[in-house]
């Protein structure tokens, strides 16, 4: 059970392998000591030698050779002055040699190379790159240097990185792995620019304590801030009760120099955390915990390098345990929340974050069997839970939605009628003027789903496919009850798309049920190739409404629509290099577009790809994305992304960077900027150079940066580790 | 316009008598393709994979693979819209081993709007999401192992036309 | 085997010519020398006998039937060598085989090859078991005139003489 480092096939010598010799001249005692003179080979199993002079002995499987030697020996390649190898336990030793791995096609040259068994040398005085050629672009130079195959290790004592021949970096102790897999040792340090520019250096340690327990310990420098301290250990392991894993980041900086207290004389220490863990007791009991917390509010503006992490204001605390039945499970959460207040709230309202209930605890089961009794499903939802929050209304709820339905279905058709009560209780605390209060109600619900499955045989862009065509009715009877003094705990009115307009209640949560006279109809159309894979996928999608729906979040007026807005999509890949993907919401009561999407992407060839994408929500936003990777000149790749409001006239998101491409290296630069508030952003820069297969040294993580802002980035050297 | 509805032997049915799903027992795409493998008759879903015809090698699970990543931000820098992305990287091999349907990878996103205050509810419309997506997947996995070629797969007779399944 | 060294060698052969004045005797068809565990065999020779008494056989071949020699060797279990060239001179005073062109050794023990030699000249003394191969039909190891083979077959584990060889054991 370990972490997934990379599987490699154990190096295993035939011991009874047949032993082939040539030489112009042999002589010598058979079993004792034979001697080859001139142009002499020794080809045994996985290892073949060549020198001017040998001489083999066979009881010990030693053999030695001078003069122009040249070995191969499991897919690795040495050539030297001097050898002596004793093939059954790997032993020996070489003169000034030179030497090329399998792994990564790393080479170097040395004084000498130690070898201590089929996977370890030890290289003393030497070279290592994984650059071709006799002068490569970079290398690194160490007194000693470990190179274990078998463990994928590769450690070296004190280091020199010379990039050009201009030495660029040294350290102590280097670790670094021969294909890209986890090793102990310092890793490159990381000078940067925190979120507001200030500067910053990080050193990590990288502790490989077990194939499946590593930690990461992150000291940084932070000039005007003080030093910082982060770790992220992670954990995967076995018990008789099951798997079990995790992974925990902590972040800690005391006394930051720069930190004004909310209260006066208050703590100035500045830490976060963010923890995972999952563990199985058994088969069918498992428990687990999410926790994100941090010491301020600031904390987002101050550290945060990445667009993600500026913008999680709202830390969720859970733990929660989970039991499987053969048909039914049962969970129960302890959910916390800490919100971050914008500091910048204090001026620009809209900025405000709001605090979300706290589960203090949220218990669910759920049941359901199918085909039973001759046809029928059923299932059971139920929830109890206990809302709390500082300045909200307070209270426990308890839902129960039994549900009975008879799916007819055969390859063509389904018809499903359904029949569903929504039984709901709840105890409120007092709240100011109110005093405490019980409040229930039951809401059934009838469901009619039902379908058809047409097909033809057509081509499309010259292929053969088959297109479907599936018209869908969904009727929807829920009697109107007043639920205006509910509280809505947890409970909001759902996205009109087509995920959601089959359910039958239109709002998500369990505070409001809403009343309803529907019937939602739809019309999908799938082209299927050959292989089944869905080509292309156009869908058309609305909702009649046969009585007016009383059942509100907070207002009491009545939505007085016959028709619901209109759901259209398109969306496929309909050749090698063309895919899109498009949406629309419109509403013909309002006649105009509520939300629509466009996404177009062009990837014509290997690391050239264009995206384009326009996407709109009214009252929202309104902005126009175009990302793309593409070769410019030679080995040189531009990146670039921007994302433009044109609703506020202003780039939200850019990203603009330069890669170039050599056989064994790669270089990164870059800049991205993004909005953190109405008038501030962020504007992290990045350069970074990558040795293949050794580690990277620069600014930033700018890998994650391209991969996330731009659909389908492909990494320049592929294959080579993390 | 040439449309038919689908026949009894169109493209719905699973060359495989029985089937091995390579998933944990618990997990809610394990539990809906099986269902769905039963619902399309003629094939049965075995427990361990030498005794199955065809057995689904899952290479990827997209339980494990779930992605939430931010696709749109207004002018405050807040985040308006997530993309949610669930994927399955998987193959069909027979009895001994042999592939008949190479690895196959299926990626499904979709987009959820965003806004501080109903925290509490997008997280529920972000499972219903995820539930849309995996029926979706299932879907789109039952019609890519009906479309593999039984070379030499043996078939039942076909079951009568049992009215519910 | 050492002890070949004090036996007598007897010779068989279909016709003899003796040259009595240079002590040459030239044997033709069916050449068969015995000395103890030796044993030579070729389709002609030419023998000589110098002053001290001492023979030196010259043993060559016709086409497609080369000089052979087998003798047993010294050690444990039944070790034999056998040879072939297209001329082997043997001399019982130094019990030294010389085996010329197209030469060929071949170690067995039990019946089972453990090696073979062959190259353009092999010499092999038996007394001290040494061979040596040179490249050239005249016996001196000329530089890239090619290259004399051998192959050791792997040892067979003393545990198990006559067992077949164990599968290959891990490190």
């Amino acid at each position: 059970q370990s972490l997934p480092p990379k599987a490699r096939a154990p190096r295993v010598e035939d011991k009874n392998a047949v032993t082939t010799i040539q030489a112009e001249d042999i002589s010598g005692r058979p079993e004792r000591e034979i001697t080859l003179e001139r142009d002499a080979e020794l080809l045994k199993d996985k290892t073949r030698v060549k020198a001017d002079t040998a001489c083999y002995r066979q009881v010990e499987d030693e053999v030695e050779a001078k003069g122009n030697v040249k070995i191969w020996r499991f897919g690795d390649y040495f050539t030297g002055d001097e050898l002596k190898l004793n093939m059954d336990s790997g032993q020996g030793y070489m003169l000034n040699p030179t030497y090329r791995l399998e792994a990564n096609h790393a080479q170097g040259k040395a004084e000498r190379i130690n070898f201590i068994n089929e996977d370890e040398a030890v290289v003393v005085n030497g070279t290592y790159s994984t650059c071709q050629g006799p002068t490569p672009d970079w290398y690194l130079r160490s007194n000693t240097l470990n190179l274990d195959s078998g463990r994928d290790v590769g450690t070296a004592g004190k280091t020199i990185i010379y990039f050009k021949d201009v030495p660029i970096l040294g350290t102590p102790a280097l670790s670094f792995s021969l294909s890209g897999a986890r090793r102990s040792g310092w890793l490159s340090p990381m000078p940067g620019f925190g979120s507001k520019g200030a500067a910053e250096l990080t050193v990590p340690y990288y502790f490989n304590i077990a194939p499946n327990r590593d930690l990461t310990v992150y000291p940084k420098i932070i000039p005007r801030r003080g030093f910082q301290l982060g770790a992220n250990g992670r954990y995967l392991g076995q018990t008789d009760g099951g798997l079990y894993q995790g992974e925990t980041y902590v972040e800690y900086l005391p006394h930051d120099k720069q930190y004004v207290p909310t209260t006066p004389g208050g703590s100035t220490d500045r830490w976060t955390i963010k923890s995972t863990h999952a563990q199985e007791l058994s088969k069918d009991w498992s428990y687990g915990w999410s926790i994100r917390a941090a010491s301020d509010n600031n904390y987002p503006n101050d550290f945060s390098k990445t667009v993600s992490s500026s913008t999680e204001r709202q830390l969720l605390r859970e733990l929660r345990t989970d039991y499987h039945g053969d048909f039914w499970t049962l969970t129960a959460r302890v959910q916390k929340y800490q919100v971050l207040q914008d500091p910048e709230s204090v001026v620009d309202k809209s900025l405000f974050v709001s605090r979300p209930y706290d589960r203090l605890p949220a218990i669910n089961f759920h049941a359901a069997q199918y085909d039973v009794a001759g046809g029928f499903d059923w299932a059971v939802d139920s929830e109890l839970t206990r809302f709390y929050h500082p300045t909200l209304i307070n209270g426990t709820r308890l839902v129960a939605i039994p549900q009975v339905s008879y799916p007819i279905v055969g390859p063509s058709y389904f018809i499903t009628p359904k029949v569903m009560v929504n039984l709901g209780s709840y105890q409120l605390d007092s709240f100011g003027t109110q005093k405490s209060d019980n409040l229930s109600r039951a809401v059934p619900t009838f469901s009619l789903d039902s379908g058809l499955v047409f097909e033809r045989d057509t081509k499309i862009g010259g292929k053969d496919v088959t297109q479907t065509l599936e018209p869908r009715l969904f009727y929807v009877n829920t009697p109107y009850r007043d639920q205006s003094q509910f509280p809505t705990f947890d409970t909001d009115a759902a996205t009109f798309n087509f995920s959601q307009i089959f359910s039958e209640n239109r709002f998500v949560g369990s505070d409001r049920i809403g009343d309803a006279n529907q019937l939602t109809a739809a019309l999908v159309s799938r082209f299927l190739d050959a292989a089944g894979a869905e080509t292309l996928r156009l869908a058309f999608g609305q909702r009649f409404y046969f009585r007016d729906q009383r059942v509100q979040l907070a207002s009491t007026t009545p939505v007085v629509d016959s028709r619901s807005d209109m759901l259209l999509a398109a969306t496929g890949r309909i050749s090698e290099t063309w895919g899109f993907d498009s949406a629309v919401q419109y509403s013909p009561s309002q006649r105009r577009v509520v939300s629509e999407s466009y996404t177009a992407q062009w990837m014509p060839g290997q690391k050239k790809v264009l995206n384009l994408g326009y996407r709109y929500l009214r009252g929202s936003f309104k902005n126009l994305e175009v990302s793309s990777q593409w070769p410019i000149f030679q080995r040189w790749y531009g990146v670039g992304r921007v994302s433009y409001s044109m609703q506020d006239k202003k780039i939200l998101e850019s990203l603009v960077g330069l890669e170039y491409n050599a056989d064994c290296w790669v270089f990164r630069m870059g800049a991205q900027r993004f909005v953190t508030t109405s008038t501030k952003a962020s504007t992290p820069i990045f350069f970074q150079l990558e040795l293949n297969g050794l580690s990277h040294l620069g600014v930033g993580s700018p890998l994650e940066a391209m991969k996330n802002s731009i659909p389908g980035y492909q990494r320049l050297n592929e294959g080579y580790g993390r | 316009c040439g449309f038919h509805l689908r026949g009894d032997g169109g493209h719905y049915t699973l060359p495989f008598p029985t089937m091995y799903i390579g998933l944990p027992e618990a997990s809610p795409l394990a539990i809906d393709l099986k269902r769905n493998i039963r619902a399309n008759g003629g094939t049965t879903v075995v427990n361990a994979s030498k005794d199955a015809d065809g057995v689904v090698e899952v290479i990827s699970d997209p339980e494990k693979t779930r992605t939430k990543t931010i696709l749109s931000l207004n002018s405050n820098g807040r985040v308006r819209q997530y993309l949610l992305s669930y994927n399955i990287v998987f193959r069909v091999l027979d009895k001994q081993g042999k592939e008949l349907l190479g690895s196959t990878q299926i990626l499904l996103t979709r987009p959820i709007d965003f806004n501080e205050t109903q925290l509490l509810a997008k997280e529920q419309e972000e499972a219903l999401l995820y539930k849309d997506m995996q029926t979706d997947l299932v879907q789109q996995m039952m019609r890519r192992i009906a479309a593999i070629k039984p070379q030499q797969v043996s078939l039942p007779p076909p079951a009568p036309a049992a009215p519910g399944r | 085997e050492k002890a070949d060294a004090n036996k007598p060698t007897t010779i068989n052969y279909d016709d003899l010519q003796i040259d009595d004045v240079k002590q040459i005797k030239t044997l033709i068809g069916n050449v068969v020398l015995t000395r103890g565990t030796l044993l030579m065999k070729s389709p002609k020779a030419v023998m000589t006998t110098d002053p001290e008494g001492y023979d030196f056989v010259v043993l060559t071949s016709t086409a497609g039937t080369p000089a052979t020699f087998r003798q047993k060797r010294d050690g444990a279990g039944d070790q034999w060598v056998e040879g072939e060239a297209e001329r082997i001179e043997y001399s019982n005073k130094t019990d030294l085989v010389k085996l010329f062109s197209k030469a060929k050794i071949r170690r067995l023990e039990g019946g089972r090859l453990s090696d073979e030699v062959d190259g353009e000249f092999i010499s092999y003394d038996s007394r001290k078991e040494q061979f040596a191969v040179k490249n050239s039909v005249t016996g001196e190891s000329k530089p890239g005139a090619g290259r004399g083979t051998m192959v050791i077959q792997p040892t067979i584990r003393p545990t198990a003489p006559a067992a077949p060889t164990p599968p290959a054991t891990e490190k």
